[in-house]
Order: structure tokens, then C-alpha cells, then sequence
């Protein structure tokens, strides 16, 4: 008995003290590993660097970057007020509109669904850029209304500030928000609302308290997305931040880059901090929803029941119709306005409107059609690629048992953390240096472009898998399916509409990407956010303002063809 | 003894004396030939034939896009050879060359840079082709690389201030660099930020002419960094800046053109200038076509054409573009010490001076 019992004991200690290693986790993570390996270990001794700052790999290290850094706090501080400022009011705006659009009785909410969703894909440029012109304290629309109206000359907003750069990360951001919840809200078992009204709850009351808690992991995984994505965030604090000498990490890191000789150890330890507060913010994540079940998809209903909220409805109307006034209309129209100008400043004098703009954009200038077509590709590509590694890496994570599965949802998010200005950089060395000719290729950019979005894709795919009671699955196999058939009959069914709105993602981000393709993007690999960018540099508002109208058309189009693909099954 | 210093006191030459004469004089008898034919090789033209089987030349700068490409139409218009571009701001573009010097890849083929300093560093890595083109003559040595064919000015950047004077009236305008301290500015004055090389070329010919503590009390003044001169011109047009600290002047001549109310000032004691220097990468993949752009972009017609585009002034006496005060009028100062103007120690004191003054 003695013997069998030491046996028993040795091969407990054997099970618990081997590494479980399966193949399900572990292919994609040395897959990421290697992807991301060398362009981080650039990034890692470029800032410890104290050598020439030039020299990749460094010679001679040091902590003197983070010392310096330490005299440039201001941009690690104002880049957490605006990413933790900026997260609150989007998310709120978030989980508002979801709510809202998916479980309200509100008149139009198909129309607002589509509407909400465009802002996103418009992105930060197009809306910073908007915003200068509405926004602006001497000269923006809003502040030349409210003086035309009030007659006092103090101006009513100022969008170059922290309020303002907070403002209009928030509206361009929401929509992510709404995508993630509305997803998780569309799955989700009413039985506990139910349960809630049953018990004499009020409907504000449910949705408080019970809707709101339900949603936590598909309302973390947007507060997360959104967090990281603010603090990487670069078009909006260049644009309305650096002529107002306000700096967060992006449009310091963006000076540092640019400027000759390049202080790439000083923006790469920059770097490295912001992974640190990335890191914590995940931890942070992970910390809240570890050890709760969050499963409210089950065998029993998949259609959760709409409110019908009474007189609040036209309360709930209206704070949608501000929402899409905030964050379409009023860009959009001012953006329209200023493609028509002669020069800088918005007139309304309709005799001197040109549409030579638009004739300049679409015909005189090469580098839109080469971007719009390049941007197209890069938007399909990344969102099918995308979306299947992701979900991949999301079942792996959530349903092996292999050991590795945290280490694989750290690496998987760990390009969220780095700026992508700088993974750029690293990137671009890396592909340098590969036996094979990578640079200079739109695959190169759409390598990029899956690497830096697999957080995005993760976290869209993630909130849904979580949700997915492994028991309808573990019902099929006991019922004779093999796992090719759980998959497609099974699994798929279920993960569908979260694959369709990850897709649609992805696509919209890629298409309105900017800082990787900074330095990406080449001279036959044009995209359309460098372009942008480029012509809001050197171009002048009624040009760059018409290509912004441009652009806006495209996307348009897109998602209307994307929506109705989708609509064919589920609604994304 | 006596054979040797008889030898030793003869006033004829020795036969080594004799051999090192021979060969010097063959020497100098062979080094036009050798001269001319170095020369010949800068020199020799590209084909049109060749330049359009290589494809569409390379163009990198740092230049209003609109302008180039209209530029470039223009060129192809002139030469039947395409050409595209792609804007690329110091701080992007030589990382970029450097990695693809490393990697034996290059994309570029003609660099268009507003920091000659950097173009005499690329000389003297003998990472430009030499190339000299039939007008280079034009061109004072002020304007072209020492050796010339590496690098020529294709305009002057000259850098006044400037206002609106529906928002600034002239008699309370900054007239000197030193008006720009007056507290009544502040927060009001916008410059380039350190990334752009006009910004360098500024603190470079400014630093010896203005007090040591100049660049500490404009950064009292709080002045705004901007990532061009386009947004500097725009920000003042639409009133919410009032001052351009230094402006590109071909911003005051779109200005003009577009029937905008502002004013250039030009202070006597000089106004800041930079030579936009052109070069040919010597790793081109496409170097008839380099050549015949760089041919073009240096002629009368097609430094007409350019400075006409952009309202600039060309390094060339022969070429007047509307608009532009006279040059001769004005006391331009230009980086001449290239030895201290390439300096990476000068650059990062710019650069940490400049930051610091801007906010960064």
C-alpha cells in the first residue's frame, strides 16, 4: 500500500510540476514571439542606449534616457489624463449608445446604428481636422455662431486644450465601444432582466444593476482597447495638442523622430514606459474579471427582449441625435464647407466656393487613387487575416488547458502597447533585415497592420468567446460530433456575429491607419492616412479638407457594402 | 671616395632624378585627360530612352506635396520622363536612407532637402552621384556643393515674419528679431518645430548675431511649435496666431496670390535663409532619369517653373517670380561654415535649445 501510495504522490508531484504544453497556444505564441521579438529588442536597446543615438543595435547602455525622461513628465502625466479622461467619457458614450441601439424601443435605432458606427472608421484625423475648424477659439464655426447669436467675443469652446483633445478622442473613439457592447448585448440571456422586473425593479433599475454588471467583460475589453488606443493615439493630440505646446507621449515622440539627428533612444524609453502602463492597465483587467463567470449566452434564448422605455424614449432620442450631431454631422458638414473655400478661413460667401478642390484631389493628384486602392486592400486584408488568427488565439486562451494561455493573451496585447510610430521604426529594421524582400511591399504594411490590430481583433473576439457557455459544445460532442462539426455547426453559429463585427473592425481601422504607415508606407505603397496627414502639413485646409470629404465617401461606400454582406446573416 | 664625390658635384640630373621628372611630366601631361574625363563622367547626360525603361524616378523632399506634384506634371510634360514623389521630413527620411544603405536597397533617387548640411554629410559618405549639369554655371559657389555636381541649390528659403494686419497693426508689428521678446507676444509667435531643417538654418546664422540669451527669453515668450510653415501661414490667416517668428517666404506669396491681407517684415540687420539643396543618391536604381530631373529642376525653365509653383526665389540671378520683394534689396544670411553647420554637437543643441523654446 506504502509503494502504490509513493507512486500515486510522485506521478501528482509529475503532473503538477510538468509544463503542459500544447500546440494550441504555443504555435501562436512563438509565432507572435518572433514577430515581435526583434523590433522590441530594438525598441529595448534603443533606450537603454547612452551611445550614439543613431546605432542600431546600441554599443554602450544605460539608464541616462529614463533619467532625462524624468524631466519630461508633463507628457507621461497629460498622456494619462487624456487616455484616462478620454476612456471615461467614451465608454459612458459607449455603453449609453449600445444600450440604447440594442435594448430600447427607440424609434430609428437601425438608422442609428449605422450612423454611430461611421465616426470610427471617419477616425481621429478626419475628426481632429473637423474639429480645428469648428472648434477653434478665435475663427471655429460653433464660437463665430455663438458670438453672431450672443454678441460675446470670449469664445465659447476651445478645442486646443486637454478638454478638447479629450472631447474629440472620446467621439471618435465611442463607436468602438458601441461595436464591443453592442455585440456582447445582442447575445445576451434576458432571463436575468427578467428575474429583475419579476422582483419589482424598475427598467432604469435592471438595466443598472443587472444589464451593466452582465456587460463588464465586453465594457472592460472597449475601456481597455480604448485606454491603450488613447494613450498610442497620435493624429488627434498632433493636430489640436503641438501648436498649443501641449504634449502627450505620441506628439513629443513624433518631434524626437522626426527631427535630425533623431533622439530614438529618448523616444524608445518613452516607449517602453507607455508598455509599462499598458501592462498595468491589462493586469488591472484581468485582476477584476479573474475567478467570475460572466456566461450569459446559454442553450435557453439568444434574442434578449427590447425595453420600451415610455416618454425617456424622446429623452433617448435625443441623446443619440447629439451624439451623431457631435461626432458626424457637424464634422462632416464643416469639413464640406471648407473644401469649397478659396483659403484658409470658412466664408459663407457662396459666389467665391470653388470645386476646384475636389477636381485637384481626384484628378491632379496621384498619390489618392494609389492610397484609396492601397488602403482598400490593406482594410480586406487585415480584417480576414486578422480576424482568423484572432480567434484562434481567443479560444486558445479562453478554452485550453496548455499552460502558456496568460502569456499568449500578454503577448497578443502587447502591440496595443507599443506607440506605433516607434514599433514602425522597429519593424521597418526588422524587415530590412530578413532573407526575404519584404520592404517596400504593400504585404509588409499589411503585416503591420495585422501585427499592431491583434489586440483590437483579440478583444472583439475575446469578449465573445467568454460569453459562450462551453456547454452547448460539450452537448454536440456527447450527442456523436466530431470537432470539425462542433466547429462549423456549433461554434462558428455562435461566434459569428463577433467575427462579422471584428471583420468590419478591422477594416475600418486599417483603412484610417496612420502612425505605422508614417513609416511604412513608401513610395508605391501610398495609403490614405499618411496621405492625409501629409496634405493637412503642407497642403492647406480647403485641399486636405476636400481629400477628408473624399475619403469619408470611400468609407462610406465600404461599410455600406460591408453592412449589407453582413446583413445577409447577422447584423455587425 | 674621390670617383663618389666627383659624382656627388656633378650639376647634371641623376637617372632617378631623371625617372621621377619623366613620370611627373607624364603625369601632368595625362591628369586634364584624366580631369576632363572624371568631369565628363559628372557630366554626361542622362538618356530619355534609358530613364523611361528605368521606370518613374524616386523624387524624396520635404517641399509643399501640391507643389511637387505639380512640378513633377510639369517635368514629365517637358521631358517625357515620369517621375513620383514622396514627402519626407529630415527626421523620416534618413533613418530610412540609412536602412536601406545597409540593406543594399534603395527607393529614392533624388533627394530634395531644406538642410544642406545633411547634403554635405551625405557627400562625404559618397552616398551622392556626382552629376553636373550644362547650366551649373548659374549657380555662385554659395549655392552648390564645393565639388560641384554632388549638391546645388534648387531655391532659397528665405525666412521673414509675418502678420495680418487685420489682426496686428503694422505700427505695433515686430520690426526686428528682438521685437519678438516683447511680452505683449506671448503665446503668439509660432515657429517650425526642431524637426524641420529651416528651423536649424535659422538658430544656426542667428546664434552669432543675436545675444547669447535671445533663444531663453523667446522661450519665456512661450512661442507654439508647428510641423510646417503651411500650418503656421493658415493659423495667421484664420487670426488665431499672431505672429510667424519665421515663416518660408513662398507662404507670404500664396498668401498674396490668394488675395490675403499679409505682410512680410524683413529685418535689416538680415533675414535667415537656407539653401534647398537637390542630389542624386549614389545607390540610384534610375540614373538617366535622376539625371535629366536634375538637369531640368537646375535650368532656366525649370527653376522658373518651380520657384513660379512655390513663389520662391532661385539661386539663379536670371529668374524673377511675382510677387517676391527684390532679393538684392534684402541682407540674406545663409549658412556658409558648413564644417560647423553639419556638426551633429551643433544640431543637438539646436534641437534641445529649440524644444526647450517650444514646449516640448
Amino acid at each position: 500500500m506504502s509503494a502504490v501510495a509513493d507512486t500515486n504522490t510522485q506521478k501528482a508531484i509529475a503532473r503538477t510540476s510538468a509544463l503542459d504544453v500544447r500546440a494550441e497556444v504555443w504555435v501562436p505564441l512563438v509565432l507572435l514571439i518572433g514577430a515581435l521579438g526583434y523590433p522590441f529588442f530594438l525598441l529595448i536597446t534603443s533606450a537603454f542606449n547612452v551611445g550614439d543615438p543613431e546605432a542600431f543595435p546600441a554599443r554602450a547602455y544605460g539608464f541616462a534616457n529614463f533619467i532625462k525622461l524624468t524631466g519630461h513628465l508633463d507628457w507621461i502625466k497629460n498622456t494619462l489624463i487624456v487616455a484616462t479622461g478620454g476612456t471615461i467619457l467614451g465608454i459612458t458614450i459607449g455603453v449609453t449608445l449600445a444600450w440604447i441601439i440594442h435594448r430600447t424601443t427607440m424609434p430609428g435605432r437601425k438608422w442609428f446604428d449605422l450612423l454611430i458606427a461611421i465616426p470610427y472608421p471617419l477616425g481621429p484625423l478626419v475628426g481632429a481636422l473637423a474639429w480645428s475648424q469648428l472648434g477653434a477659439p478665435r475663427d471655429g464655426l460653433i464660437n463665430r455662431f455663438f458670438t453672431a447669436v450672443t454678441g460675446i467675443q470670449t469664445p465659447l469652446i476651445d478645442i486646443y486644450t486637454p478638454l478638447g483633445i479629450i472631447f474629440t478622442e472620446a467621439i471618435f473613439e465611442a463607436p468602438v465601444a458601441v461595436l464591443i457592447i453592442g455585440a456582447a448585448m445582442q447575445r445576451m440571456d434576458p432571463a436575468l432582466e427578467e428575474c429583475s422586473s419579476v422582483f419589482g425593479a424598475g427598467k432604469l433599475r435592471t438595466a443598472w444593476k443587472v444589464t451593466l454588471p452582465l456587460m463588464m467583460p465586453a465594457i472592460l475589453s472597449a475601456a481597455l482597447f480604448m485606454f491603450t488606443s488613447m494613450i498610442g493615439s497620435f493624429a488627434i493630440p498632433t493636430m489640436l495638442g503641438t501648436s498649443s505646446r501641449f504634449y502627450v507621449s505620441t506628439n513629443a515622440m513624433y518631434v524626437l523622430l522626426q527631427g535630425y539627428p533623431p533622439n530614438y533612444p529618448l523616444a524608445a524609453a518613452l516607449g517602453l514606459v507607455l508598455i509599462v502602463l499598458t501592462a498595468i492597465a491589462v493586469w488591472l483587467v484581468q485582476r477584476v474579471l479573474r475567478g467570475r463567470s460572466y456566461a450569459v449566452i446559454s442553450g435557453k434564448n439568444y434574442r434578449p427582449r427590447q425595453v420600451d422605455m415610455g416618454w425617456l424614449t424622446w429623452v433617448l432620442f435625443a441623446i443619440t441625435m447629439l451624439y451623431v450631431l457631435l461626432s458626424l454631422v457637424l464634422p462632416m458638414g464643416t469639413l464640406l464647407l471648407a473644401s469649397f473655400q478659396n483659403s484658409n478661413a470658412i466664408n459663407f460667401d457662396f459666389a467665391a466656393w470653388t470645386l476646384r478642390n475636389y477636381k485637384y484631389v481626384m484628378f491632379d493628384f496621384p498619390t489618392t487613387q494609389q492610397a484609396i486602392v492601397n488602403s482598400l486592400i490593406l482594410g480586406v486584408g487585415t480584417g480576414t487575416i486578422g480576424v482568423i488568427f484572432a480567434t484562434f488565439i481567443a479560444i486558445a486562451t479562453h478554452r485550453s488547458k496548455s499552460d502558456g494561455r496568460r502569456l499568449l493573451e500578454q503577448v497578443t496585447m502587447l502591440p496595443q502597447a507599443f506607440p506605433r510610430l516607434i514599433f514602425a521604426i522597429g519593424f521597418l529594421w526588422m524587415i530590412l533585415t530578413l532573407p526575404i524582400k519584404l520592404y517596400g511591399t504593400l504585404f509588409a504594411v499589411l503585416l503591420a497592420y495585422v501585427i499592431v490590430f491583434l489586440p483590437l481583433a483579440y478583444r472583439g473576439m475575446s469578449g465573445v468567446v467568454v460569453q459562450i457557455d462551453k456547454a452547448l459544445e460539450e452537448a454536440a460532442r456527447v450527442s456523436g460530433a466530431g470537432a470539425a462539426r462542433i466547429a462549423r455547426t456549433v461554434t462558428l453559429p455562435l461566434l459569428r456575429p463577433g467575427l462579422l463585427a471584428t471583420w468590419a473592425l478591422l477594416f475600418m481601422v486599417s483603412v484610417r491607419e496612420i502612425s505605422a504607415s508614417l513609416f511604412l508606407s513608401g513610395t508605391n505603397t501610398q495609403v490614405l492616412g499618411p496621405a492625409i496627414f501629409s496634405f493637412w502639413d503642407s497642403g492647406g485646409m480647403p485641399r486636405v479638407s476636400a481629400l477628408a470629404v473624399v475619403q469619408a465617401l470611400i468609407i462610406l461606400v465600404a461599410l455600406t457594402v460591408v453592412r449589407s454582406m453582413a446583413n445577409r446573416g447577422v447584423k455587425v | 671616395m674621390k670617383r663618389r664625390n666627383e659624382s656627388n658635384g656633378r650639376k647634371g640630373l641623376t637617372r632617378r632624378q631623371l625617372m621621377l621628372a619623366g613620370s611627373a611630366a607624364a603625369v601632368s601631361l595625362a591628369m586634364p585627360h584624366v580631369v576632363s574625363r572624371a568631369y565628363a563622367q559628372a557630366s554626361a547626360p542622362g538618356s530619355v530612352d534609358a530613364a523611361k525603361a528605368e521606370g518613374p524616378v524616386v523624387v524624396w523632399h520635404g517641399d509643399q506635396e501640391a507643389d511637387v506634384v505639380e512640378f513633377l506634371k510639369v517635368f514629365t510634360e517637358k521631358t517625357g520622363v515620369p517621375a513620383v514623389q514622396q514627402r519626407l521630413l529630415p527626421g523620416q527620411a534618413l533613418p530610412k536612407l540609412e536602412a536601406e544603405f545597409r540593406a543594399g536597397q534603395t527607393t529614392g533617387d533624388v533627394y530634395l532637402t531644406s538642410d544642406s548640411g545633411i547634403m554635405e554629410n551625405l557627400r562625404r559618405q559618397n552616398r551622392l552621384l556626382q552629376y553636373i549639369p550644362k547650366e551649373m554655371d548659374a549657380y555662385g559657389p554659395e549655392y552648390r556643393s564645393s565639388v560641384p555636381g554632388y549638391w546645388t541649390t534648387y531655391y532659397v528659403n528665405v525666412g521673414p515674419m509675418m502678420y495680418d494686419p487685420r489682426f496686428v497693426k503694422d505700427e505695433e508689428a515686430p520690426k526686428t528679431w528682438v521685437d519678438l521678446l516683447d511680452p505683449k507676444w506671448k503665446g503668439q509667435i509660432g515657429f517650425q518645430n526642431s524637426a524641420a531643417g529651416t528651423s536649424y538654418g535659422f538658430w544656426f546664422v542667428m546664434k552669432d548675431v543675436l545675444p547669447k540669451d535671445y533663444w531663453d527669453k523667446l522661450g519665456a515668450n512661450n512661442p507654439r511649435a508647428y510641423s510646417s510653415s503651411t500650418q503656421i501661414s493658415q493659423d495667421i490667416e484664420r487670426g488665431g496666431l499672431k505672429i510667424g517668428g519665421r515663416v518660408s517666404i513662398f507662404q507670404y506669396v500664396k498668401s498674396v496670390r490668394n488675395k490675403q491681407p499679409v505682410k512680410a517684415v524683413f529685418p535689416p540687420i538680415g533675414v535667415p535663409s537656407v539653401n534647398q539643396a537637390t542630389g542624386i543618391f549614389s545607390t540610384t536604381k534610375r540614373p538617366n532619369g535622376s539625371k535629366i530631373f536634375t538637369e531640368y529642376l537646375l535650368s532656366k525653365d525649370g527653376q522658373f517653373q518651380w520657384n513660379n509653383i512655390q513663389g520662391s526665389y532661385s539661386g539663379r540671378k536670371d529668374i524673377q517670380i511675382e510677387h517676391l520683394p527684390d532679393i538684392n534689396t534684402l541682407k540674406l544670411l545663409l549658412p556658409v561654415n558648413f564644417e560647423e553647420y553639419m556638426k551633429t554637437e551643433n544640431r543637438r543643441e539646436f534641437v534641445a535649445i529649440w524644444n526647450k523654446m517650444t514646449g516640448l
